[in-house]
């Protein structure tokens, strides 16, 4: 390529390409998309075969691969000329079609058209696709018209006109004053008005200047300023150029995210076609205007979008925001100290059609306060999700319904989010509210770079909030606490929330939190990162309120929410529940008692609210998980088992608690009492419980009883262990005054020893004995009163009577088999008659078998002991002797008698 | 002078130059504004949003440590709004710290105790989260122990300012956190444990590694001195408790990073109590070094002296205070009669050099030019000198290093100048007469044929925009360097020796023999004050070595009378900028080892010619010389070529063998390793 060394060279090469008819219209010509979403279907292949098969049939077609045209969710999408079908989700294998059908038939492909909906007549051509034909393009212009990777095409569709104009007929200082009068807004969020902004860089003392366009998009679901550095790279220099002549500058940096690689390829290409030329470099166009432009990538941090924080990075720092003054446009605060005018990417790619057409056309789109367009990354539950572009003063329903096709599924709306995790969420009521910067603001939200999120009644708010704040507080920098440990604290709390243990007060702790942060942050990041929150309590209070409250959710997004429940022992069985459940999910069981199934509960807690005396319980939900040691595999639990939350695997049955609706089924038919409840839920919500009344006769009982007492009540025991644990128990609920430290926590040490040992807690182990000797010999020493002493004393001579006795508690074994939590009662399948009385007798449903008639033909019985609190009543019961006491950790010599039995 | 701006804080009148920041200047009227990461003499990052306060016509809350005085403000900085958003912050980074102040070894200083108690903050209010991070404490200096780090960031500031940059934040979110490069602990990362860190941090998260149960900081007496140990003669604050140093910081108050001292002066105090410090006198007898008295050993020495009937030679260390130093002069003249007294100085240095240097502060310099110097932190040749160039640097001013070898100190230099000083010199001079500025006659023509190229050029201009240059000199290019501080500047001569200019000015300086000729010739009587740098016995009839510690020398001397460490001991010194510095006693002397000067005097007593006790007015008008600078001809001086490092690990070789600081040099071999 030929450099332009003036205006007239420009002019002449322009005037070239017209004669040359280089993208004229009406001539056949392919569009497709070559943006990411579209690469990502198959794109390029879907090229590169429209080549081939062009070549093989000889047509003669242009085939143009273009930036993002757009719509996202239908890729590939292809316009077709002269005729301007459109066509969309075209897989490689229709090349053929395409060609030979659209091309040289001149017939559009039923099945690739647009439709609204089945039952609707296609959309032939671009213009009658509803995502299309209401979108205004100023910022997109170029996007899906030419191929980014030619200047040439740039040049033929009127680039660099506007940097002609202004070159040959403007100063810079008309240049700003267009810029200033179009009032054109910063895009990147805030919308501060770039003619302001320039005119501070142009009159910030200094002889080097920069032009840096912002590229570090980090919104999640934002991707305008991407597809314009891959679409349409030229517009965005061209807007550079143009500003750097208006205020002086003479460097530019582009600073774009290396997750970004083909808008960092697609620059590289357009700043070494546009250097070749001449529009960048010394002495542009011979106007003595000198311009370079640099590529910086950046790591991809979120809060590397800041202003301050992208200078930091520019300069290979940390991405940390620094306090302000210095502005970026002053003296010390741009990247080196050099006053820089930073910009969107987006806001750039504006300049040029201002320039080209003056301000008062741009002054003619959108609003008053906020003129013409804005781009949009429309995502979220909305058919037609993809990149619009809209004049200011649209309404949400506009872009919404009529561009975006409405709620996947027709459901029904809820909210929709702006301005990515620093925006806020705005509900129906707002739907017909014309946006721009100034009315998003108003409702809590903001412009920001253009992410539009919506949500449809299957989302929870409280879950999407969570969500925006987790971006936020994973990309905090960490520099100043209040973003970094405020946005931690408002995380945990909506985590609680969600998790079914929020509290009173929760919500307004976070609104509290939230306005905290958003006071005392520094940067952008931290004062905006509470927005999702605010707002969605704002407009969404009782979406909270229903988390909190009810444990309810009611897009059943939260798992782990409460569980309705009926306790029987409060029921009457009015039957109001039965009567108002919608899905019949109150059922009356063979024994004649309501319960909830929990099934069919779609916990909508109408039975709650209907409860006269609050039998119903909003419970936390139980784990239910299966004991593979004892599981034999009989496969009871999947049959039974209603959602299949039952998996069988290489190691055994396991329940999928995502699944599972912790009905209990499965634990009700499992005949080897396999099946158990990990976690029993504790009542969140229900009938509220009688505080326990303390009697004065007890009172009373206790002032009477003596150390001599004690010691006799202690010693009636066998166990050593449990001789010491009962002594220091009734010491402290007796006669121990407090008075002196040794006695009052000395003895309550003992006590949580002593525990420890009679339960063989993990945590026991040789120091406790130890400890517990100390606290016994400290205590006769130190107690203040001979009863403290003497229950040091008990403490030392049940140690001195039988130290072996306590070591062998520490490896489960109670020698007196007194210590309940180390024994096990076993039935003995020898002398089980299977009759059941075992089993009637248990209060704690820990006996599990089936009575046979005759006895001896069925399966014996056996003992849960996840259940089983050695309680003894079995042992009573039972006519033939079968059932067994026996500690947990065998010795030696009870395995050697095994043996020997077993021989 | 700085124009003066009236403001009002908190309803009182404040008159602060103008470009100064709320919180110092609230610190003009004694109102202080609550800060965590604000350091005084660096700017203000904003992070922990403690400083916030209000201002009249303000809308929000602006932080002070980042916003300058102006004309007529009126800020308070107690109003509810902001004493509740700093109760939010506090509650906050209380979430996320170990409430362990009782058995903290920051208690009572730690700001952020003080400002829970301040804010009625007991504990906090929010979940309680622990990190887990595990403490780096695999060596004998620093602590670092990250669950208590609140994330203010002084630490990352200082190391990077002063050149060291081994700390940074890494992470981001809750998970950011202050750490090494790839996680190493502190000894695989380059530190080169000065501990500037230790004093920047304010909390507990950077303690000295054995601070623990040493005494708790209220306990504490805290003595303004100087460290002695090597040319830099840095301010120090010693905090002595129970007769015993407990430990060093760098001499300026807490929270402020002004002062810079190297491991050596921080952490090798230890010597003072080492094995080899010598508590008693000892003579030789059979070959054999034992204990004797005091009077028993000086009237030895007496006599030895009176015998040898001016063939004596002194040697000294240039590391000694004034007032020893005129002493011994004063005793070699006038008791022993002998012109043969010199120091150490003399190895590296003519007299002249310190006599004739200017003062000046590095702090207000615009423009430093370092000839011949190879000042290094990681070498421990002159650190502070190259942490306050590379702070200055750091802060906007610029550098021009002159070097005929690698000086690490380039890396942060404007202009780097490689090759032989003494030609680059004259180019230089020629260049700035080429620029328009005047020269003395003689100077003009002995540049005349020096070439200048396009780097000189640059240095020349930078020299004649700076305001004032300041040249860093090697003693032995002096009289080069000041050939263009004659055109333009002030010219410096760095020692190697704490009290070299000081030994100078006081006239300890070569009359008869120089130190390496007494050191090599054959002395009748050869007496060794202070740690000199010999291992073995010089030629000599009789060797009287006058040393705190036992050295190689020491063992082979004739006589050692124990002499104190500079910690125990009062007196004066001068800086290598001229600045005249007390050193104070802040301990007992050791055992029953005395005071340089008392030993002179005592002797002189028994020798029947008494000297006097130098007087602080003497030391004064010694000081009182008034430096000419004039041409001399661009040459470098012959003669002074040592090894700047193995000569300050020489003189401070006792030092170096205590506890802490050979643990060091083994690490610092086995990394280069």
């Amino acid at each position: 390529m030929k450099k332009l060394k003036s205006i007239n060279d420009l002019k002449a090469f322009r005037e070239r390409l017209s004669r040359e008819g280089v993208l004229a219209p009406g001539r056949k010509r392919i569009r497709v998309c070559g943006g990411t979403a579209c690469r990502a279907n198959h794109s390029l292949q879907l090229v590169e075969k429209l080549h081939e098969e062009a070549r093989s049939s000889h047509t003669d077609v242009e085939i143009i691969t273009t930036g993002c045209q757009g719509l996202c969710q239908m890729g590939p999408v292809m316009t077709i000329e002269p005729q301007e079908y459109f066509h969309h989700k075209v897989r490689p294998e229709r090349a053929g079609d395409i060609i030979n059908r659209t091309v040289r038939g001149e017939k559009p492909i039923w099945d690739l058209l647009y439709r609204r909906s089945i039952g609707q007549k296609p959309a032939y051509l671009i213009k009658d696709v509803p995502f299309y034909s209401k979108q205004v393009r100023v910022a997109l212009k170029n996007n899906g018209r030419i191929d980014p990777t030619n200047i040439v095409h740039y040049i033929a569709v009127g680039g660099y006109k506007a940097l002609e104009k202004a070159l040959s007929e403007m100063t810079p200082r008309q240049v700003l004053e267009e810029v200033r009068k179009s009032n054109l807004r910063g895009r990147g969020g805030a919308g501060f008005p770039a003619g302001v902004k320039w005119e501070h860089t142009r009159k910030a003392p200094g002889a080097i200047k920069m032009v840096i366009a912002n590229g570090d998009e980090g919104d999640p679901g934002a991707f305008m300023d991407r597809s314009i550095m891959e679409g349409d790279p030229h517009g965005l220099l061209e807007g550079m150029l143009l500003c750097a002549y208006a205020i002086g500058a003479s460097h530019g940096i582009i600073y774009v995210r290396h997750e970004y690689p083909l808008a960092v390829k697609h620059l590289h290409i357009a700043i070494s076609q546009a250097e070749e030329m001449g529009f960048l470099g010394k002495n542009i166009l011979g106007r003595g205007f000198d311009f370079s432009v640099q590529i910086r990538e950046g790591a991809g941090a979120f809060v590397c979008g800041e202003a301050t924080a992208l200078v930091a990075s520019i300069e290979g720092e940390r991405g940390f925001p620094h306090p302000r003054p210095p502005r970026v446009s002053e003296p010390g605060g741009g990247p080196w100290g050099y006053p820089a005018n930073l910009n969107n990417i987006e806001t750039y790619a504006c300049v040029p059609p201002i320039i080209e057409n003056g301000a008062d056309w741009f002054l003619g789109i959108g609003t008053e306060t906020s003129p013409g367009t804005k781009v949009f990354a429309l995502t979220g539950k909305v058919k037609n999700t993809g990149l619009v572009e809209v004049p200011m003063g649209m309404t949400l329903r506009e872009i919404i319904f009529d561009i975006g096709g409405g709620i996947i599924g027709n459901k029904k709306f809820k909210a929709v989010q702006t301005g990515g995790p620093s925006g806020g969420c705005i509900p129906e009521q707002h739907l017909d509210l014309p946006i721009d910067f100034d009315s998003l603001s108003k409702v809590g939200s903001i412009m920001g770079s253009g992410g539009m999120v919506v949500m449809d009644e299957d989302n929870c708010i409280v879950d999407v909030a969570k969500f925006f704040l987790s971006f936020c507080q994973a990309e905090s920098c960490g520099k100043c606490y209040p973003c970094r440990i405020g946005t931690y604290q408002m995380l945990q709390i909506l985590d609680k929330i969600t998790s079914g243990n929020g509290e009173e007060g929760d919500i307004e702790r976070l609104e509290k939190l939230g306005q905290y942060v958003k006071k005392a942050s520094l940067c952008g990041l931290g004062r905006s990162a509470p927005n999702p929150i605010l707002t969605t309590i704002k407009y969404f209070r009782d979406e909270y309120e229903e988390h909190v409250r009810d444990k309810y959710c009611r897009a059943f997004v939260c798992q782990g929410l409460g569980l309705v429940s009926l306790n029987t022992d409060v029921c009457y069985q009015c039957k109001r529940c039965m009567d108002i459940c919608p899905y019949e999910a109150i059922r009356e069981s063979e024994e004649g008692v309501f319960y909830v199934d929990q099934v069919r509960c779609q916990r909508c807690k109408a039975c709650f609210a209907v409860c006269p005396l609050g039998a119903i319980e909003i419970k936390e939900p139980p784990v239910l998980v299966i004991d593979k040691e004892t599981c034999y595999f009989c496969g009871n639990c999947k049959n039974v088992c209603r959602v299949n939350a039952i998996k069988q695997t290489s190691t055994g049955f396991m329940i999928d608690p995502e699944t599972c609706k912790r009905c209990g089924d499965c634990y009700k038919v499992c005949p080897m009492g396999a099946i158990r409840y990990e976690k029993v839920g504790k009542v969140l919500r229900g009938a509220p419980v009688e505080p326990v009344m303390v009697t004065g006769e007890k009172e009373e009982k206790t002032a009477e009883i003596t150390i001599e007492d004690i010691r006799k009540d202690a010693e009636s025991r066998a166990c050593h262990v449990q001789r010491a644990l009962r002594f220091v128990e009734e010491f402290i609920a007796g006669p121990m005054c407090g008075k002196c430290y040794p006695c009052s926590l000395g003895t309550e040490e003992a006590k949580t020893i002593l525990l420890r040992l009679s339960q063989h807690r993990e945590n026991a182990g040789e120091p406790d004995i130890e400890t517990l000797r100390r606290i016994g010999l400290k205590m006769m020493e130190g107690s203040y009163c001979k009863k403290g002493r003497d229950t040091g004393r008990f403490i030392v001579d049940a140690l001195a009577a039988s130290e072996e006795e306590f070591r062998l508690h520490l490896l489960g074994i109670c020698p007196r088999k007194e210590c309940v939590s180390l024994m096990e009662y076993v039935i003995n399948p020898d002398l089980c008659i299977t009759c059941g009385k075992c089993s009637a007798a248990c209060k704690y449903n820990a006996v599990a078998g089936e009575i046979k008639e005759p006895h001896h033909h069925g399966a014996p019985f056996v003992i849960r002991q996840k259940e089983c609190v050695r309680c003894g009543e079995c042992l009573k019961v039972c006519p033939t002797g079968a059932i067994e006491v026996i500690t947990t950790v065998r010795d030696e010599s009870v395995t050697e008698e095994e043996l020997v039995r077993e021989d | 002078m700085e124009k003066l701006v009236k403001l009002q804080i908190d309803g009182k009148e404040v008159r602060a130059p103008a470009g100064m920041n709320l919180i110092d200047a609230g610190h003009l009227v004694d109102i202080h504004i609550p800060n965590l990461c604000y350091l005084k003499g660096m700017k203000g990052v904003g992070a922990c949003r403690l400083c916030l306060v209000e201002v009249e016509g303000m809308k929000a809350p602006i932080i002070a440590c980042n916003t300058k005085v102006k004309e007529g403000m009126v800020v308070s900085t107690q109003t509810e709004k902001v004493r509740d958003i700093r109760r939010f912050v506090l509650d906050l980074i209380l979430s996320i710290h170990p409430l362990d102040c009782m058995t903290c070894t920051k208690a009572s200083i730690c700001k952020l105790q003080e400002y829970a108690y301040e804010y009625e903050l007991k504990g906090t209010s929010f979940t309680k989260k622990k990190m887990g991070y595990p403490i780096d404490q695999i060596n004998p200096f620093i602590r670092r122990d990250p669950e208590y780090c609140i994330l203010c960031g002084r630490c990352v500031r200082v190391c990077k300012e002063q050149g060291t940059n081994v700390l940074d934040f890494i992470g981001r979110g809750i998970n950011a956190e202050i750490g090494t490069p790839f996680h190493r602990p502190l000894r695989m990362s380059g530190c080169t444990f000065c501990g500037s860190c230790i004093d920047a941090c304010p909390v507990n998260a950077l303690p000295e590694a054995d601070r623990w149960r040493k005494g708790r900081e209220w306990e504490y007496e805290k003595i303004q001195s100087v460290c002695l140990l090597c040319g830099s003669g840095c301010d120090t604050l010693i905090s002595v408790k129970d007769g015993g140093i407990q430990k060093i910081n760098a001499g300026e108050r807490p929270g402020s990073a002004k002062k810079y001292i190297c491991a050596y002066g921080r952490f090798g105090y230890d010597y003072v109590d080492s094995e080899s410090r010598l508590s008693v006198p000892l003579k030789r007898v059979g070959g054999e070094l034992k204990e004797t008295t005091w009077k028993d050993a000086l009237s030895i020495v007496a006599a030895k002296l009176k015998e040898a009937d001016g063939k004596t030679g002194f040697i000294s260390i240039a590391g000694i205070t004034n007032e020893d130093a005129l002493t011994l002069k004063r005793f070699a003249r006038n008791a022993a009669k002998t012109k043969h007294f010199d120091t150490t100085l003399s190895l590296y240095s003519d007299v002249h050099s310190f006599r004739d240097s200017q003062s000046a502060l590095i702090t207000d310099s615009e423009l430093i030019v370092l000839v011949g110097l190879n000042p290094s932190q990681w070498n421990r040749v002159l650190p502070a000198l190259d942490a306050s160039i590379r702070k200055r640097v750091n802060r906007g001013g610029k550098l021009i290093v002159i070097n005929s070898s690698d000086a690490r100190i380039a890396e942060v230099a404007t202009i780097n100048l490689r090759g032989d000083e003494v030609s680059i010199l004259k180019s230089l001079a020629k260049a700035l007469t080429g620029k328009g500025l005047k020269a003395d006659k003689q100077l003009e023509s002995s540049v005349k044929s020096a070439e200048v190229t396009e780097d000189i050029e640059k240095a020349a201009t930078l020299i004649v925009e700076a305001r004032e240059p300041l040249i860093f000199s090697s003693p032995s290019l002096f009289e080069a360097s000041a050939n263009i501080a004659l055109i333009k500047g002030k010219v410096i001569a760095v020692g190697l020796e704490s009290n070299a200019r000081g030994v100078a000015l006081m006239g300890l300086m070569t009359e008869g023999k120089t130190y390496r000729e007494m050191v090599t010739g054959a002395m009748k009587v050869l007496y060794a004050v202070g740690e000199v740098p010999l291992t073995k016995r010089p030629d000599t009839d009789f060797l009287i070595v006058q040393n705190s510690h036992l050295t190689g020398l020491a063992k082979q001397a004739d006589i050692v009378l124990p002499s104190i460490t500079f910690f125990e001991s009062a007196g004066t010194m001068i800086d290598y900028l001229g600045r005249l510095k007390q050193v104070r006693q802040v301990v007992e002397p050791y055992g029953m080892s005395k005071n340089h000067r008392d030993i002179f005097i005592s002797l002189s007593k028994i020798m029947g010619t008494p000297v006097k006790r130098p007087t602080e007015a003497e030391v004064k008008k010694a000081m009182k010389v008034k430096a000419k600078l004039t041409f001399s001809p661009f040459a470098r001086k012959k003669g002074f070529d040592i090894s700047q490092q193995e000569f300050i690990e020489a003189i401070n070789a006792s030092v170096l063998q205590g506890r802490r600081l050979s643990w060091l040099k083994e690490i610092v071999e086995a990394v280069a390793a």
